[in-house]
């Protein structure tokens, strides 16, 4: 098995030209070349789990709470 | 001197980069819909356990290139027999055939790329949720258990000389090879062989 790790221009120049890595890394303040290794390598299970937590939820759950809520208090009042 | 075997139930706290072995993240990740059939509700119960505690108190989660490859391929073989029951209606005794079956009705399964591409991106977005990283690997001779040779094949050398020497099987070795060529003694591993390795500490269900 060859090694697979880059060296530190080539992590350099990866996330340079790569708007997402380059974002990441900024936000989450990654500086250290192992951590930076690590986000090029991941890049993919990163980016999945970030487009998840944009994602807004659907709008018909809070309808369906608010109902739920109001005929329960419905309910306590009568 | 076996590896230093530490049990999920044990309160000591946990280092903070932990290995992850194929067998511990097939359970985690497949929860009760593990392919391999459904395992005791007590023994899932310690498992969820000692995943939250990795969550909660380890810093860096890594699963090795051959336990990503070894995710990959059971994730594969998943899809496939799930379309294979899903056609044969035969739900028993598929996986034992599943690449068979591949190979020769794989043009024939209905959006086959899809599912396999969803069931990937699920995986790896899990991983993304859970800070599990993949490891890139790199030989560090240093840390090899034997003698630095002028040959190109020194992890495959390493490979054998830990099957010969601690009777484990060649995927083990890799994984271990792998986790400690990064600075990685840690291991959560279900199966026992990892026991047997020299240097090493084993977070286990028994």
């Amino acid at each position: 098995m060859n090694s697979r790790v880059i060296d530190r221009t080539q992590i350099d120049s990866i996330i340079e030209n790569d708007k997402f890595l380059k974002d990441y890394c900024k936000k989450n303040n990654i500086t250290d070349y192992k951590d930076k290794e690590l986000v090029v390598e991941n890049r993919h299970q990163l980016f999945l789990s970030e487009k998840s937590k944009q994602k807004t939820p659907p709008s018909g759950v809070i309808k369906v709470e608010s109902s739920s809520y109001f005929l329960m208090f419905d309910k306590y009042l009568s | 001197m076996p590896a230093k075997s530490i049990l999920f139930s044990q309160k000591q706290p946990l280092p903070l980069e932990l290995c992850l072995d194929t067998s511990f993240v097939i359970e985690v990740f497949f929860g009760i819909e593990n392919p391999s059939g459904p395992i005791p509700p007590k023994k899932q119960a310690s498992i969820d356990f000692f995943e939250n505690r990795i969550l909660k108190e380890t810093q860096k989660r890594y699963i090795s290139t051959t336990v990503h490859g070894e995710m990959l391929e059971k994730i594969i073989e998943d899809v496939v027999c799930t379309c294979f029951t899903d056609y044969t209606k035969i739900k028993y005794g598929a996986r034992s055939v599943w690449k068979e079956y591949y190979k020769i009705h794989k043009a024939r399964i209905p959006n086959l790329d899809k599912k396999l591409e969803n069931a990937i991106n699920k995986f790896h977005q899990w991983q993304g949720d859970h800070g599990i990283s993949s490891l890139p690997f790199k030989y560090d001779y240093t840390k090899s258990i034997i003698t630095p040779v002028a040959a190109t094949n020194m992890f495959y050398m390493e490979v054998a000389e830990y099957c010969i020497h601690y009777k484990i099987l060649p995927y083990d070795a890799r994984i271990i090879i792998e986790g400690r060529h990064r600075g990685v003694d840690n291991f959560v591993s279900l199966d026992g062989d990892f026991k047997n390795v020299d240097g090493i500490t084993v977070y286990s269900l028994y």
